[in-house]
C-alpha cells in the first residue's frame, strides 16, 4: 500500500495537512493577506449600508468592505480555479463532466439540492464576512477567537443538516 | 500588479492543495459528517497546526504580523453565518473553496452550487439595512486572539492545540479503523 498517496491520487491526511498548512502560513507571512474564496462576491455585490466604521467588520469577505483595495481576490480565486485544474487533470489523465451525487439520489434532486445547499452558503458567507477559509482556516492560523468558534458552529450545522439530508449522501 | 501575482501563486497553491487533499469531492467532505472518514477534520485541523506553528516562528525571527482584516472578531454574523455554512456543506455538498475546486474537477452540482451563492449573497444584501440589529457589531474586544483571551504566551496555546488537534486525529482514526477496517 502506497504511504503517500490514497488510490484516487489524493494525499493522505497527513501531507495534506502539511501542504495546506504550508500555503495558509506563506499567505500570511507573504502576501499578509491570507486565503479568501467568498470575497469574490463581496466585489461583485457590494452592501449599500454605511454603517459606523468603528462597528463595521472590516474583513476582506465583508460586503461593507467593498471600499477596501481587494482586487487581488479575483486574482486568488483564478488561481484556487486553475491550481485545482492542474492538479485534477493531472491525477485522473481526463477531465470528466459529471453531477457527483450518493447512490439513491437522483441527479435532478442532487442539483436542486446543491443549489439550495449554494443558496445558504452565500447568505451565510455574506452574513459571516467569510468562509471556510477566511475564517476558518486563516483566522485559526493566527488563532483568533472567533474564527475557533466559528469552526464550531460550522460543525453543529454540518451535524444537525446530517440528520435532515445525510440520507442523500449515502452509498 | 505584484500583489495580483503573488495572491494568484498562492491561489495555485492552494487549489492544488483541496485538490490533492480530495475535498473536490463532495461526497468526502460529507464523509466526515456520516462520521466515516475524518480526513476533512484531519487535514483542515492539521493545516491550522502547522499554519499557525510557521507563523508564530516567524513572527519569533521578527516578521511583521498580518493585519486586523485577516483577524476575525467575534459578531453574532460570524456564528449564525458559520452554523449556516456547516448546515450548506451538508445540504449542498460544498463550501465556497471546495465547491470552486470541484468545478475544475468537471463537476455540475459543484457548478450550480456556486452560481446559487450569487442570490443567498444578493439576499443578505438586501436584508441587511431593513434589520433593526447590527448583526456585525462586535460582541467582545475586536481581533481578539487566544493568547490575549488567556493571557498565556502563543505557544501555551499552540501546545494546546497541538494536543487537541492530535486527540481528535486519533479518534477520527480510531472510528475509521473499528467501523470500516481501515
Amino acid at each position: 500500500m502506497n504511504r503517500i498517496t490514497n488510490s484516487d491520487r489524493t494525499l493522505k491526511p497527513i501531507f495534506a495537512a502539511l501542504f495546506m498548512g504550508i500555503v495558509v502560513a506563506i499567505s500570511l507571512l507573504w502576501t499578509k493577506n491570507g486565503i479568501h474564496i467568498s470575497g469574490i462576491y463581496s466585489l461583485i455585490c457590494p452592501s449599500t449600508v454605511v454603517i459606523d466604521d468603528s462597528l463595521t467588520n472590516e474583513m476582506f469577505c465583508s460586503p461593507q468592505s467593498s471600499h477596501v483595495d481587494k482586487m487581488w481576490i479575483y486574482w486568488m480565486v483564478g488561481g484556487v480555479f486553475i491550481g485545482a485544474f492542474l492538479t485534477s487533470f493531472l491525477r485522473n489523465r481526463e477531465l470528466k463532466i459529471r453531477i457527483e451525487r450518493g447512490q439513491k439520489t437522483g441527479p435532478k434532486i442532487r442539483l436542486f439540492l446543491a443549489a439550495c445547499g449554494g443558496l445558504v452558503v452565500g447568505f451565510g458567507a455574506a452574513l459571516a464576512a467569510g468562509c471556510t477559509s477566511s475564517i476558518g482556516l486563516t483566522g485559526s492560523a493566527v488563532l483568533s477567537v472567533a474564527a475557533f468558534l466559528f469552526l464550531i458552529v460550522f460543525f453543529v450545522g454540518g451535524f444537525t443538516a446530517r440528520a435532515f439530508f445525510g440520507r442523500y449522501w449515502n452509498g | 500588479m505584484v500583489e495580483n501575482l503573488s495572491n494568484f501563486v498562492i491561489g495555485l497553491l492552494f487549489g492544488a492543495s483541496l485538490d490533492l487533499s480530495g475535498f473536490g469531492s463532495a461526497k468526502k467532505l460529507n464523509a466526515q459528517f456520516l462520521l466515516r472518514d475524518f480526513s476533512m477534520f484531519k487535514v483542515m485541523f492539521g493545516a491550522i497546526v502547522v499554519a499557525s506553528s510557521l507563523y508564530i516562528l516567524f513572527l519569533k525571527f521578527g516578521y511583521p504580523p498580518v493585519g486586523p482584516a485577516v483577524v476575525p472578531t467575534l459578531t453574532l454574523g460570524i456564528i449564525f453565518g458559520g452554523f449556516l455554512l456547516g448546515f450548506g456543506l451538508v445540504l449542498g455538498g460544498y463550501c465556497p473553496g471546495t465547491a470552486l475546486t470541484a468545478i475544475a474537477g468537471g463537476r455540475v452540482d459543484a457548478l450550480v452550487f456556486f452560481l446559487a451563492m450569487y442570490p443567498g449573497y444578493k439576499l443578505w444584501i438586501w436584508l441587511e439595512p431593513n434589520l433593526f440589529y447590527n448583526l456585525n457589531a462586535p460582541l467582545i474586544e475586536r481581533n481578539l486572539t487566544l493568547p490575549t483571551l488567556f493571557g498565556t504566551s502563543d505557544i501555551v496555546v499552540l501546545l494546546g492545540l497541538i494536543v487537541v488537534c492530535g486527540a481528535g486525529w486519533a479518534f477520527g482514526s480510531y472510528v475509521e479503523k473499528v467501523k470500516y477496517g481501515r
